[in-house]
C-alpha cells in the first residue's frame, strides 16, 4: 500500500472511529500503539508508567477525534497529545507529592536533598557504570518539559524545529529547556565525577 | 567566565548539529582560544556521549493483548464528545478557557486558605525562614499576578490590541524569574523553582517580537490556562504571605 492509499485508508478509519466504531478505532491503536508506547518510555523511563501514559493517550484521542480535522497526521497529532499528557501528569503528581511532603522537608538537613541515585550510589560503582546503568534516573533531575526536550534531541534526534512544534514553543525556548536540561545533567554528573564539579557550575 | 557560558550553551547546540557554519566557526575560535571552555566542552560533550538512550526491548505479542484488553476496559466507561458540543465549545473556546481559570483561582484560593489559614507561620517552599528567598519570591509572585491573570482572562483580540507590558519591563521581569529560579534550584524547592520556569516560559514567549500575532497569543493563552499558573501561583502567595510577616516582625 502507497503512502497516499494509507493515508486516505487511515482517514477512512478515523471518519468511522470518530462515529462511534470501536472496530476502527482498534485499527487505529494498533497502527500508532507502538510510536506511542516507545515515546512514553522514553519520556517516563519505566514501563509501567509508559503503559499508563500510552493508555491516557488513547483515551484522549478517543474522546477527541471529533476534533481532529486532518490538517496534520495523526501520527504528529498523537505525538503532541503524548507530550502535553506526559508534562500534565509528572506536574500534576510533583505538584501534589510537593504539597503533601512540604512539612517533612522544613525539617529535613540540607544534605539530603541530592539526587535521586546519584548520592546513594556506592563509591565502587566507576561513573560509567553509574551514569549508563541509571540514565533514566540521571534524567530525573530535570522538570517535565525539559526532560520532553532532551529526550527528544539526544535520544530520538528529533531537530530542534520539530520539539518546537510538537510542543506548541519557539525555537528559542526549547533551545533554552535544552542548555538547562544539559546544565541540570552536568551538575547531576559532577556529584560522581569529581573533575566535572566546575563545568556544572558554569 | 561568565561570558563563556554563552560559549558552553553554544557547544550545547553544536553537539546537536544544530549551529549554523558561521557560528559553529566562531565557536570553534573561542574553543581554541580558551582552555577553560574547550576542557568543559570536552567533557560536556563526553558526559552526553555516556547518555545513551535505553534500551527498548520490543514487548511480547501477549503485551498488547492486555493492553487492548485494558484499553477497552477503559473505552468502555469513556463516551467520545458528542460532536456538536465540541463545536459549542471551540467557538466558545476563549470564555470557556477564562471561566475555568476564574473558578481555579477561586478554588485554588480557597484550598489555600484552608490548609494554610492567615496567622499560620509555614514555609510554602521549604526553605528556611528568614533567608530573604520567600519574601523576594512572593513579591515577585505579586508583581507578576496582574499580568498572567490578564493573558489568562483577556480574548486573543483584547490582547493584540495592547500588549499589558513593555519590552523593557518585560525584560526586567525574566532577569529577575531566572534569578528566583536559580536560588529556588540551589535552595532544592521544586515547586518554586517548576512554577518559576512555567513562569519563564510565558515571559519568552511574550517577548517575542511576533507577540501580536494571534497564534502566538493563543499559545501564550494556552501555557498559562493548561498549567493553571494562576491557581498555583495563588496558592504559594497566599502560603507565602504569613510567613512575609513573621519575617517582617523578625
Amino acid at each position: 500500500m502507497n503512502v497516499a492509499a494509507s493515508t486516505e485508508a487511515e482517514a477512512v478509519l478515523i471518519r468511522r472511529a470518530a462515529e462511534g466504531d470501536r472496530a476502527a478505532f482498534s485499527s487505529l491503536v494498533e497502527t500508532h500503539r507502538r510510536r506511542v508506547y516507545f515515546l512514553a518510555r522514553d519520556l517516563c523511563g519505566n514501563c509501567e508508567d509508559a503503559e499508563d501514559l500510552a493508555q491516557e493517550v488513547f483515551v484522549k484521542l478517543y474522546r477527541s477525534l471529533h476534533s481532529f480535522r486532518g490538517a496534520a497526521r495523526l501520527s504528529t497529532w498523537l505525538h503532541r497529545i503524548t507530550l502535553n499528557t506526559y508534562i500534565d501528569q509528572r506536574r500534576s503528581r510533583a505538584w501534589k507529592e510537593k504539597l503533601q511532603t512540604v512539612d517533612l522537608e522544613e525539617h529535613t538537613p540540607a544534605s539530603t536533598h541530592t539526587n535521586p541515585g546519584v548520592a546513594s550510589a556506592p563509591e565502587t560503582f566507576t561513573l560509567n557504570q553509574q551514569v549508563l546503568g541509571h540514565v533514566d534516573t540521571a534524567l530525573d533531575v530535570l522538570s517535565p518539559r525539559e526532560r520532553a526536550a532532551f529526550v527528544l534531541r539526544h535520544f530520538r534526534d528529533t531537530p530542534i524545529s520539530e520539539i518546537a512544534s510538537s510542543m506548541q514553543i519557539r525555537q528559542g525556548t526549547v533551545k533554552s529547556l535544552l542548555f538547562r536540561g544539559v546544565r541540570k545533567l552536568q551538575g547531576s554528573l559532577a556529584h560522581l565525577d569529581p573533575h566535572a564539579k566546575r563545568e556544572g557550575a558554569l | 567566565m561568565k561570558r563563556c557560558r554563552k560559549w558552553l550553551e553554544l557547544s550545547v547546540l553544536h553537539h546537536y548539529g544544530e549551529l549554523s557554519p558561521r557560528r559553529a566557526r566562531r565557536l570553534e575560535r573561542h574553543l581554541s582560544r580558551c582552555k577553560d571552555c574547550r576542557l568543559a566542552a570536552q567533557r560536556q560533550h563526553a558526559n552526553l556521549a555516556k547518555l545513551t538512550p535505553p534500551h527498548l526491548q520490543e514487548p511480547e505479542p501477549a503485551f498488547w493483548d492486555g493492553f487492548m484488553a485494558k484499553l477497552d476496559q477503559r473505552l468502555d466507561g469513556v463516551a467520545p464528545l458528542p460532536e456538536p458540543r465540541m463545536r459549542l465549545l471551540q467557538s466558545h473556546r476563549g470564555w470557556a478557557l477564562s471561566a475555568a481559570a476564574l473558578v481555579l483561582v477561586i478554588l485554588g484560593g480557597i484550598a489555600g486558605r484552608l490548609i494554610f489559614p492567615p496567622g499560620t507561620v509555614r514555609s510554602a517552599t521549604g526553605i528556611v525562614a528568614g533567608n530573604g528567598f520567600t519574601v523576594d519570591l512572593s513579591s515577585h509572585l505579586e508583581t507578576l499576578h496582574p499580568l498572567l491573570v490578564d493573558c489568562s482572562t483577556a480574548t486573543p483580540a483584547e490582547f493584540a490590541q495592547s500588549l499589558p507590558v513593555d519590552q523593557p519591563r518585560l525584560q526586567d521581569l525574566l532577569l529577575r524569574n531566572r534569578l528566583l529560579m536559580r536560588r529556588a534550584q540551589v535552595q532544592h524547592d521544586t515547586a518554586a523553582s517548576e512554577l518559576l520556569e512555567e513562569i519563564e516560559l510565558i515571559l519568552l514567549e511574550l517577548s517575542a517580537p511576533a507577540t501580536n500575532d494571534h497564534t502566538r497569543i493563543g499559545q501564550v493563552h494556552d501555557l498559562v490556562n493548561r498549567s493553571d499558573l494562576v491557581g498555583r501561583m495563588d496558592i504559594l502567595r497566599r502560603r507565602s504571605r504569613p510567613l512575609v510577616g513573621q519575617e517582617a516582625r523578625i
